[in-house]
């Protein structure tokens, strides 16, 4: 990204200069990058501003080419996030279709039985968390996506918690789509990625005009260009899709098994600890991505979290913009903890002197 | 640094809060939401002869909210309108007695944004 600003800055697909067509082709070589790692095309990745952008681009696009009729129905799940559920509410809303939420059995998971009673005739679309990002569920996306495809159902995998977590493949897991954000993964914040399949790259009409998109306009008619592209109107965030590109090699350098095995090994060293303490509950899917919640008894999840980030603790306290599945857990949200390949057992250790601390101000 | 915070005078008021139920008589009743926490206030005030002659609170609140909101409902009872129209965050920080820091202000104000609600929704005729 510093080396795009200093020697190269300029916009993608414009400019016959050098630094322009050295800036297509780090762009585009980042694009190769992305596909390379989750098992898509190339012509299969459009680039947005980050997860929710790319839910908003995809819910926009399924309405616009999509025949949605009066009674047909979208299934969520109760892990879902707020970027896909509050989209696809006001989509329902607006078509006169009916929204079911799946929901989760007592272990966090969506169960195949239950999801599939949920599925009929009458199923267009169907939002799947690959791995919940309050308590961490890895679902089991392929099984579900083939449940799905019984009745072709759209369907849609938000990945956003998965990708630069544990290897995901687009192909393999057969969704529609599939999206992620950059900033869960080492890469910079204001990228993203929605990994569409080819034949409805080559089929959909964009919801959104502007440059870049166009082989031609005339007064009458606008011809869209037929690949991906078509969907990333206006000018891409340059420098931030190459600095996922640059994420993408340094994860592929370390190894995406490594990271899993030491975050695994640190996320169990935290539930283990967590776990021992009288006042604290923890909410961790079985199967899971490095993530979980906590609460304690008698405080607010906001007081913890401000006594925490006191003690150098960076958590997230409140709805985790996924209120369905935290409600679940509390009234008040809950205290979200994310392990990664960075954070270490005495980054546990810190989180559990911070709780002493939240015990002993609130005389716990 | 942080736990300075939580005083223990503002403890014993997240503990044990003043004017912490509903007020069915009430003449003005607001509800405020915190958007950064989901924390959600609902102010009850009663006036009579133009003066708070009760003023209590209910709601989902973290410590900060509810210490803050115990003193704030003491401090509005016998203000008469345009006394509560001069009422500020600052009237309330004083009420607090300590520093607070950025990343707190929505929840200690949001008593005092319930009553600017209530300020313009229910006394805005009166004016």
């Amino acid at each position: 990204m510093d080396t795009y600003y200093k020697e190269y800055r300029a916009s993608t697909h414009r400019g016959m200069y050098e630094s322009a067509t050295r800036a297509t082709m780090e762009f585009e070589f980042a694009r190769k990058k992305v596909a390379e790692f989750i098992d898509a095309q190339e012509s299969e990745v459009i680039f947005t501003s980050g997860s929710t952008a790319a839910a908003q681009l995809l819910i926009a696009t399924l309405e616009h080419n999509l025949d949605l009729q009066d009674g047909d129905e979208i299934i969520v799940t109760e892990l879902d996030h707020h970027a896909t559920l509050v989209p696809l509410q006001q989509l329902a809303k607006r078509k006169k279709m009916i929204l079911k939420v799946v929901p989760v059995n007592e272990d966090w998971q969506i169960e195949e039985l239950v999801f599939e009673s949920y599925i009929t005739e009458k199923t267009k679309i169907v939002s799947l968390v690959h791995g919940s990002n309050v308590v961490g569920t890895i679902v089991p996306i392929k099984k579900l996506v083939e449940c799905a495809q019984k009745i072709n159902a759209f369907i849609i995998v938000d990945a956003a918690q998965t990708v630069g977590h544990m290897p995901v493949s687009f192909k393999d897991c057969n969704a529609d789509a599939l999206f992620f954000s950059g900033h869960k993964m080492c890469s910079p914040t204001g990228v993203g990625v929605l990994a569409l399949k080819e034949k409805w790259v080559q089929n959909f009409v964009p919801p959104y005009g502007g440059g870049g998109v166009v082989q031609s306009v005339s007064k009458e008619k606008t011809i869209f260009l037929e690949t991906s592209k078509k969907f990333e109107a206006g000018t891409p965030p340059i420098a931030e899709v190459i600095g996922l590109g640059a994420a993408i090699d340094y994860l592929k350098k370390d190894n995406v098994e490594d990271v899993i095995k030491h975050s695994q090994e640190v996320f169990n060293y935290a539930i283990g600890e967590l776990q021992k303490i009288s006042y604290v509950r923890v909410f961790a899917g079985l199967d899971n991505i490095g993530v979980f919640s906590f609460v304690v008894s008698r405080v607010h999840p906001h007081d913890v979290a401000y006594i925490l980030g006191g003690a150098g603790v960076a958590v997230r306290a409140g709805f985790q913009c996924a209120e369905l599945v935290s409600r679940k857990i509390s009234d008040n949200g809950v205290v979200r903890v994310s392990v990664y390949g960075y954070t270490t057992k005495e980054n546990i250790d810190a989180l559990i002197e911070g709780l002493q601390k939240v015990a002993q101000t609130f005389s716990l | 640094m942080s736990q300075d915070l939580y005083s223990e005078f503002l403890l014993e008021h997240a503990r044990l809060p003043q004017n912490n139920i509903a007020l069915n008589n009430a003449t003005c009743t607001t509800h405020v939401l915190n958007e950064g926490c989901a924390d959600s206030l609902d102010l009850y005030l009663k006036i009579e002869k133009e003066c708070v002659s009760e003023a209590t609170f209910t709601g989902t609140l973290c410590a900060l909210s509810t210490a803050s909101s115990s003193l704030f409902t003491e401090f509005l009872k016998g203000k008469n309108i345009d006394e509560l129209r001069l009422v500020t965050p600052g009237s309330l920080y004083n009420l607090l007695g300590v520093t607070i820091v950025e990343s707190r202000t929505r929840c200690v104000l949001l008593c005092y944004e319930a009553l600017q609600k209530a300020l313009q929704t229910c006394f805005s005729l009166k004016n």
